[in-house]
């Protein structure tokens, strides 16, 4: 097990120090730079800034400071905003993004479980057919309208929600759920999916010939082996929502990292982006990691 | 099975061209009935297929082009809410539009009020210009069945042309990983050994690295050309579909058909390509109409943050986000657009759904 775990891990070293090689050299051969636009500082000034920040030596010599910089978890000045570096955006903006990423997170959780044991409980009834009906709904309808429909709804029509911002905790309602719609969905699905094949396992027949109540059959005996397929969909499902988060932060205008990082790839700040780039692989391969090793508990025959 | 037999107790004499032998069905044809019967999947693929046929005549269906627009026609609503106002506040309309028009900016007279709105779409008409309003019900009421934008371009249009290019994207980056999955899960599997342990660690390796990120930056530093979106695309989605040939493949190659094909000296490629390949098609068909819809949503969304397709080409993703843009004033250039994405979008999950109940081998049974 421990074995495992680690070589998992080490596994994962790995993928954050390709994802940082490939976007450094990626960004670096990119036609353009910061200093290409109109208001151009003139060329001494420039000179004296590239030779500053070395940007003149050869590749490889920035690629070793850069990637000794990262392992300080330091990624350099912007090139655009003036006296912030890197970090200061990330950190200052990635309380928001992250917050509502766990909520987002937890609420498609508990939900996305509770409504597919559900469905999987009442299956082939009223109760499962609405459920999946709507499940479908919020797999097929995006965040980019739903998120729009929301606020024209239950922000500008009713007013019962704030329409931007995350001052209170009510402005965090709509864009929690807007974000965990379609997870919530999709994870209704798999759990529905795969408690109907626990439930008409053997040892389900056996706990029920023993004349054990349905609710303890399902939360002691079929809960665990139905949550391994949703607890592998967790990684994509991160992603999925870290990648949301920039569609969420822009429809409600919230200051998250995720406006500064489509800004800073459309003003070309390399720094940025490439900060950006890591800070967000490095989420996602981060909780796909506790997520996989969380996994090995849930179903013991992996870690051979 | 056998079909009735004749009596032979009959006057006309049994005759061995009369027992006939029931056909047998093959999986496609099970399959296939299995997949008519499923209501929700029949309407889907006549709605895609409906799309598909506007998109493709987009050039004749739509009234106007996609990039072309009065000025004068900004913020229209759709056309055919002008059946549903009430007559007093039409006129209402007129005499507030008349007396704006003559409004004397230097005289000391009060400003002109505008009509009190009494629900919920004459209060988004109210916030459009008076010589906008005027026109609205000059038009008549086809001139623009889902309302104009900011710039007076007719959004029935645009969103015609946006699915067009929306569905092209989706189709062919469907077709880029289907060529590159098929092929690379189709020679780790069949060769097997060393070259399948290595490819498989590589497929594991791009697996767990969040692509949609990369992508990005593969947008922003090398232009928004639109074939860029494609490559893009194309090289996040081949990984899933390489897996799952490589396991049919896995299954299949020790098969007598593939022995016999070797004892007739055809080489590897052949093999792989002529005899196995097409053997492994079913699943391929199933998830590829899963993907189709997949793409179509990370094209939307990768042009609602404004880093995939670029105007004055117009995308579902475009017409999206400049919609959420002015949801606060105006509904209809974000819901019309809204409602025909999610359409195709449930449509195509419906089929994708639908195929996979009906072609899956584990739900035949």
């Amino acid at each position: 097990m421990a074995v495992g775990i680690l070589k998992r891990i080490a596994s994962s070293l790995l993928t954050i120090f390709a994802i940082v090689t490939v976007s450094f050299f990626m960004i670096k051969a990119a036609p353009g730079g910061p200093f290409d636009s109109e208001k151009a500082p003139p060329e001494a000034i420039r000179i004296a800034i590239e030779a500053k920040y070395g940007l003149n030596d050869p590749l490889l010599i920035q690629y070793w400071n850069y990637l000794k910089g990262v392992a300080q978890l330091d990624f350099g000045p912007s090139f655009q905003i003036v006296h912030l570096s890197v970090n200061d955006v990330i950190e200052a903006g990635m309380g928001f993004t992250l917050r509502i990423g766990a909520l987002a997170m937890l609420f498609s959780i508990i939900c996305g479980m509770g409504l597919g044991i559900c469905a999987s409980i009442y299956q082939n009834r009223w109760i499962d057919h609405v459920l999946m009906s709507v499940a479908m709904v919020g797999i097929s309808v995006p965040s980019m309208v739903m998120g729009p429909l929301l606020l024209l709804i239950f922000g500008l029509t009713f007013k019962i929600f704030p329409v931007s911002g995350l001052d209170t905790a009510s402005a965090y309602v709509l864009p929690v759920f807007c974000l965990s719609l379609y997870y919530i969905a999709t994870i209704a699905r798999l759990t529905r999916g795969s408690m109907l094949e626990v439930l008409s396992s053997n040892y389900i027949r056996t706990a029920r010939a023993k004349g054990l109540p349905m609710l303890k059959i399902i939360f002691f005996h079929a809960l665990k082996p139905c949550m391994i397929p949703v607890a592998s969909y967790l990684g994509p499902a991160t992603a999925g929502m870290l990648a949301g988060s920039l569609v969420i932060e822009k429809i409600f205008v919230i200051p998250g990292i995720g406006r500064q990082f489509v800004d800073s790839a459309f003003a070309r700040d390399y720094t940025m982006a490439l900060g950006m780039i890591i800070f967000y692989c490095t989420m996602v391969i981060l909780f796909n990691t506790i997520v996989d090793i969380c996994y090995r508990f849930l179903d013991p025959r992996i870690s051979s | 099975m056998v079909g009735p037999r004749k009596l032979l107790g009959d006057t006309e004499k049994a005759n061995v061209h009369d027992v006939h032998f029931e056909k047998g069905t093959s999986l496609f044809l099970q399959g296939a009935r299995k997949f008519r019967k499923n209501k929700m999947a029949v309407t889907s693929c006549a709605t895609i297929v409906i799309l598909y046929i506007m998109s493709i005549c987009a050039s004749f269906i739509a009234p106007y082009s996609f990039d072309e627009g009065e000025l004068e026609d900004q913020n229209l609503p759709p056309s055919w809410y002008a059946l549903f106002m009430e007559e007093g506040f039409k006129e209402k309309l007129k005499s507030w539009a008349k007396a704006e028009e003559n409004f004397d900016f230097m005289s000391d007279q009060p400003m002109v009020d505008r009509p009190d709105p009494s629900n919920i779409w004459e209060d988004q008409l109210t916030a459009a210009e008076p010589v906008a309003i005027l026109s609205f019900f000059e038009k008549g009421s086809m001139a623009h069945l889902m309302g104009t934008d900011e710039i007076g371009q007719d959004i029935f249009s645009r969103v015609i042309f946006g699915m067009r290019l929306s569905l092209f994207l989706a189709l062919t980056v469907t077709f880029v990983s289907v060529l590159i999955g098929i092929s690379y899960g189709a020679i780790s599997g069949y060769f097997g050994g060393w070259l399948d342990a290595l490819m498989m660690r590589f497929v594991d390796f791009l697996f767990g690295i969040p692509f949609i990120f990369l992508v990005i930056l593969l947008m922003v530093f090398f232009g928004r050309e639109i074939y860029l979106i494609f490559v893009g695309l194309g090289l996040v989605y081949w990984i899933v579909l390489a897996r799952i040939v490589r396991g049919q493949v896995l299954s299949l190659k020790n098969a007598e058909f593939v022995l016999a094909a070797k004892s007739n000296g055809v080489s590897e490629m052949p093999i792989i390509f002529r005899h196995i390949v097409p053997n492994v098609i079913g699943p391929v068909v199933v998830f590829s109409t899963l993907l189709v819809p997949q793409i179509m949503l990370l094209e939307a969304f990768l042009s609602f943050i404004g880093l995939g397709v670029s105007p004055p080409e117009v995308s579902l993703g475009i017409l999206l986000s400049d919609g959420a843009a002015v949801i606060s004033s105006f509904s209809w250039p974000m819901i019309y657009p809204g409602i025909i994405f999610s359409m195709m979008i449930f449509s195509m999950n419906f089929i994708g759904d639908g195929l996979r109940d009906a072609f899956d081998p584990k739900s035949l049974k």
